[in-house]
């Protein structure tokens, strides 16, 4: 495709297309780093917390977290929405900027698309712990009843849920998958040992290149890509409706789906910057993963971060103008009641911090975009946090008013699923190409 | 090398023929005088529906809570009110508010979409900035209509206006709690000086947008374009907020005691979708004249994404709105879609939605659709017919209640408005180049390809 | 495929074999495949591939989604299908006809995505001839790396002679010539 000449180069170096497979593989071909080992082992050493603390809590039952029947959503329902929200990123990146034809994503969508696997893997696991029962995690299925015709309720937001989290986590392997196949090919031509040719000959479904299976591979990647675009709106949407559709005062605006998604691709983005910018200098990658590239997420940054930071004023205009009693106590005693701390952290995290990338040193100071994305990242947890408990600890009734700590079980599950995913993340970035090598061939070379 | 890419383009420039400037006016004036037939028509509409209305206050649904109950009593009190201004007069009122309100948002949506063009880096489209730049310049008028509705017509329209020059106390008959409480922001000077003022903001932006634009034509270079790059992205968040505030005040406010938050999002929506069709349009009609040859298929393709795109958009938006409404079914949201569900709208409200998400959606699905000029064109004009009936639903159940119809009025109006808006525009396109041929990207724009 | 006799022509610079590939089908080469690693812009139209329908079986396998996401739910919660006898779910009042429709646009919609992107995938694999653990038919190891192949049985030359040919892609960038012959495991250097 033509580009114009005002277009800076998105790989630099001067690559040519076997330096990209000798880049991008070279993790792959070669023994980890010592970096690589001491990253895994802490973050096996959280997977096993997270082994322990889930463990006890099935043993002993959800009395083991601080939630109580005013608050019955704690750190439970906080963390499954971050890390939904964090699986964002990387269907937003691959799709919808694959969509608006933003080429930068190219770097990057592969180990945001990773990320999006992992992240929803460890948000699954807290409905389906907070269930209590987890043996009997497959109710929510849509499977007639032993006893009689008994079903489902589909008016229910958290059975839309099931299904949107479990189409969102499908679809989105089958994509990654998709967008592995010819990059797994290279890598079993590439092989040297017998294990690997053979486990990346198995992966790679005899992928050889052909002119006629890359024409079809193309089609089904923009219909693969068109469908996941409104799919990772849905997904968000819904998990808000978890929220929305109740009388909650707080919960029930009806701004909350498109206010979640750019949330949540705010959050994603967060996340994807916090690993990318550890990746590209771990890894060398960084005429891969250029300034350029991490500027253009800051700019994501700062736009969903607005985007956010609006919907936060109009529910509270809204919440004053509405002339209801209860949505604007709700608010109020967002602010200042008793939660304001997290409140507070909440809006500098989110609407005024991303302010400083307006500035072109802040967008391009990989140090000092880390540190930005770290405090995105406990921006967002907070936002959830204070959706759901301060929504909840004051009820209608003042009988009921509560308070909610989370326990140590619960921070010990939170720090597990953070070793969770990334034990997933150290393992992908052994076992397959951290970036889209095939794709980042193409636009080296579109470039004369 | 192995492509042929074009790399220069020949500047046209667009006569707006006498032809053209006849056929155009003539539909303006048309338009005006199927207005003032339609008018003449209205005028003594009478509220013959007086008894029925009362009665509709008593239908109204089951209230309770103290929020309802004074609903209820300005329900009622809504029957004196009327009586002081005829149906018809409301009726043209709502009208011209619809139209002004409409041809507006294509004017700003332009702006917003180029300055989307420049904050996104996006190249695909910089032959058709030209239409952005004179469907922009409508907005002055746009500010001009908006103006003569809140100065002139706000009585007829806006009855939060009436209740609060009325000034009533706690202790009054038909005191409203709800309305009372709001004139931190239902008040006048929100209204008369605050719409006015946003819009002057976005035409202060269109003014430097439009004048880089001439400056770069007029000496190149790239210190234009990075300087547009900057006023965008600042016209971007200033439009976020404005334009917020803004569908809260003229629209929202029609129904004073209900609230939304995703009003606005609603509100931009329907902005973004029209104002895509409008320029598909406006490009559609310009290669047929023979002009803009070199804008190719892939260019008009890729507009075609974006109204399906953003079909699918509306249609999110509004189910989010709709559900969560529903779904609650708290009494002081649901009066909104009560009000649009009775049989009197019923049938609109669904062609509505078929109008707006499943025809364009089913039409432009395939990727042949899009690269047909004539499925293309129906499918703009069904977007745009389907987005007024959209306005049609914010405001008229407010405005007139069941009172409503379709005559002479509403299609004369909307007629000399699109005539007026097209004379405009054309004029506007008459006026610089088609091109900006000093834009960075205006090559890749021509050499732009939708890929599989 | 590698139990014919081939001409192959390897290149390192995709625009040349794009380049080949023009100049041999103005010439009336029918050529057999390319194999790249990276999508070639444009080389699918060069070669006259025509478009994919895949296209068409997604928006079946949408529609089918869509009817069996609606059908799953009407049979389950509503009267219409005279499905539910015993326990009618009545739940926060919501109807049990078809105006519980708003209800249903969340999980109509899910099965909808569900069944496109998996139809689509895996008529892509059927169209594609994929399947795990297949053994790729593979001429060059670095086909997936950084070299391009461009494939003609002999008898696909026509009126070109085999010396036209060679010199018409050794013009346009081709590094080398082999020839594949299914007799002899080793391909030949020419």
């Amino acid at each position: 495709m033509y580009e114009a000449a005002i277009r800076k180069p998105l790989v630099t170096g001067d690559k040519s297309i076997s330096d990209v497979s000798n880049d991008i593989c070279r993790p792959i071909e070669n023994k980890p780093t010592k970096m690589w080992w001491l990253g895994f082992t802490i973050s096996f050493i959280c997977l096993t917390i997270f082994v322990i603390s889930i463990g006890w809590t099935v043993w002993e039952g959800i009395g083991t977290w601080g939630v109580n029947k005013t608050v019955m959503w704690g750190w439970d329902i906080t963390n499954f929405v971050f890390w939904v929200g964090i699986g964002h990123a990387g269907t937003l990146i691959s799709a919808i900027l694959l969509l608006f034809r933003q080429k930068w994503r190219m770097s990057i969508n592969r180990s945001a698309e990773a990320m999006t696997i992992f992240a929803v893997i460890c948000a699954a696991m807290f409905p389906l712990f907070h269930m209590g029962r987890v043996w009997l995690g497959y109710w929510p299925l849509p499977l007639p009843n032993a006893y009689g015709s008994l079903w489902v309720n589909f008016n229910s937001p958290l059975l839309w849920d099931v299904f949107a989290i479990s189409t969102y986590f499908s679809v989105s392997l089958l994509f990654w998958y998709l967008g592995l196949i010819p990059d797994i090919a290279t890598v079993r031509d590439r092989a040297t040992s017998k294990m690997r040719k053979f486990w990346y000959g198995f992966f790679s479904m005899g992928w050889n290149g052909s002119a006629r299976n890359w024409h079809r591979y193309e089609i089904v990647a923009l219909i693969l890509a068109g469908v996941s675009t409104p799919l990772v709106l849905s997904v968000h949407t819904i998990v808000s409706m978890d929220f929305a559709t109740s009388v909650e005062p707080g919960w029930h605006t009806t701004i909350f789906p498109p206010y979640f998604v750019a949330g949540a691709i705010f959050s994603g983005f967060g996340m994807v910057l916090t690993l990318l910018v550890i990746a590209r200098s771990v890894l060398n990658l960084q005429d891969y993963i250029t300034i350029g590239h991490l500027e253009a997420m800051t700019k994501v940054v700062m736009l969903t971060g607005s985007m956010v930071g609006l919907a936060y004023l109009t529910e509270f205009f809204i919440a004053a103008y509405s002339g209801v009693e209860y949505e604007q106590y709700a608010f109020l005693n967002r602010a200042f009641g008793p939660y304001s701390w997290a409140y507070w952290t909440m809006m500098s995290c989110n609407l005024f911090a991303p302010q400083v990338f307006w500035f072109k040193w802040a967008r391009t100071t990989p140090w000092f975009i880390f540190i930005m994305s770290i405090i995105v990242n406990i921006g967002m947890w907070f936002e959830r946090f204070v959706i759901i408990v301060t929504s909840l600890h004051r009820d209608y009734l003042t009988s009921s008013w509560a308070m909610y700590s989370a326990t140590i079980v619960e921070v010990a599950i939170f720090v597990g699923t953070m070793g969770l995913f990334f034990t997933c993340f150290f393992l992908f970035s052994k076992f397959l190409p951290v970036i889209n090598m095939a794709e980042v061939k193409s636009i080296i070379k579109s470039r004369e | 090398m192995g492509h042929h890419y074009i790399t220069e383009v020949k500047n046209e420039k667009f006569v707006f023929t006498k032809r053209s400037r006849m056929i155009v006016g003539g539909v303006f004036i048309l338009g005006l005088i199927l207005t003032f037939i339609g008018m003449g028509q209205v005028k003594n509409q009478d509220h013959p529906a007086d008894a029925e209305h009362t009665a509709l206050v008593v239908d109204a649904p089951q209230h309770e809570g103290g929020a309802a109950a004074a609903e209820e009593a300005t329900d009622a009190g809504h029957g004196e009110e009327h009586a002081e201004h005829s149906t018809g007069m409301k009726r043209i009122w709502a009208n011209f508010l619809l139209n002004s309100y409409y041809f507006m948002l294509f004017a700003v949506g332009a702006l917003f979409f180029m300055a989307v063009n420049y904050a996104a880096n996006a190249g695909w489209a910089t032959l058709l900035k030209r239409i952005m730049e004179a469907m922009s310049s409508y907005l002055p008028i746009g500010i001009i209509t908006i103006g003569i509705v809140i100065y002139f017509g706000r009585d007829y329209l806006y009855h939060w206006i009436e209740y609060l020059e009325k000034g009533l106390k706690p202790e009054d008959t038909g005191f409203d709690k709800i309305l009372d409480d709001k004139d931190w922001f239902l008040n006048k000077g929100w209204f008369l000086f605050g719409v006015p003022a946003i819009m002057l903001v976005w035409w202060l932006f269109r003014f430097i947008l439009g004048k880089l634009s001439t400056n770069e034509d007029a000496n190149g270079g790239t210190t234009y374009f990075y300087k547009s790059i900057r006023f965008s992205a600042a016209f971007i968040v200033i439009f976020a907020f404005s334009f917020s505030i803004l569908s809260w005040l003229v629209m929202m406010s029609i129904d004073p005691h209900w609230y939304s938050t995703i009003y606005s999002v609603y509100n931009f929506a329907v902005a973004f979708v029209t104002t895509l069709s409008v320029i598909g349009l406006f490009t559609l009609w310009l290669k047929s004249k023979g002009y803009m040859e070199i804008v190719s298929d892939e260019v008009i393709h890729d507009i075609g994404k974006f109204m399906f795109a953003f079909s699918i958009f509306w249609g999110y938006i509004f189910i989010s709105q709709f559900l969560l409404i529903w779904y609650a079914n708290i009494p002081e949201e649901v009066v909104y879609f009560d009000a649009r569900l009775n049989p009197h709208y019923k049938m609109l409200f669904r062609t509505n939605i078929l109008m707006c998400f499943f025809a364009p959606f089913l039409i432009l699905m395939m990727r042949n659709a899009k690269r047909n000029p004539k499925v293309m064109l129906i499918a703009a004009l069904i977007i745009l017919c389907g987005h007024w009936l959209d306005l049609y639903l914010m405001i008229m159940p407010g405005v007139l209640h069941d009172e409503s119809g379709f005559g002479l009025l509403e299609f004369g109006m909307t007629i000399a408005f699109a005539g007026f808006f097209i004379y405009w525009v054309l004029h506007a396109l008459s006026r610089k180049n088609l091109y900006a041929i000093n834009h960075p990207y205006i090559l890749e724009s021509v050499n732009h390809d939708v890929g599989v | 495929m590698l139990d014919k006799k081939l001409i192959i022509g390897v290149y390192d610079d995709g625009d040349n074999l794009l380049h080949s590939v023009e100049k041999l089908r103005k010439r009336g080469v029918e050529i057999l495949d390319c194999f790249t690693p990276y999508p070639i812009h444009n080389l699918d139209k060069a070669l006259g591939i025509k478009r994919s329908n895949l296209t068409v079986g997604a928006f079946l396998c949408g529609f089918t989604g869509f009817c069996l996401g609606l059908l799953l739910q009407f049979y389950t919660m509503t009267s219409h299908l005279h499905t539910f006898k015993s326990w009618p779910m009545i739940i926060g009042g919501k109807p049990q006809n078809y105006m519980m429709i708003p209800s249903m646009v969340p999980v109509t919609f899910e099965c909808t995505i569900l069944f496109t992107a998996f139809g689509i995938g895996i008529l892509f694999f059927i169209r594609a001839k994929m399947i795990h653990g297949k053994i790729p038919d593979i001429l060059d190891p670095r086909q997936t790396d950084d070299r391009m192949l461009l494939v003609v049985t002999p008898d696909q030359l026509g009126e070109v002679s085999r010396s036209e040919f060679d010199s018409i892609i050794t013009s346009a960038g081709a590094i080398e010539i082999r020839e594949h012959n299914p007799e002899h495991s080793n391909d030949n250097q020419h």
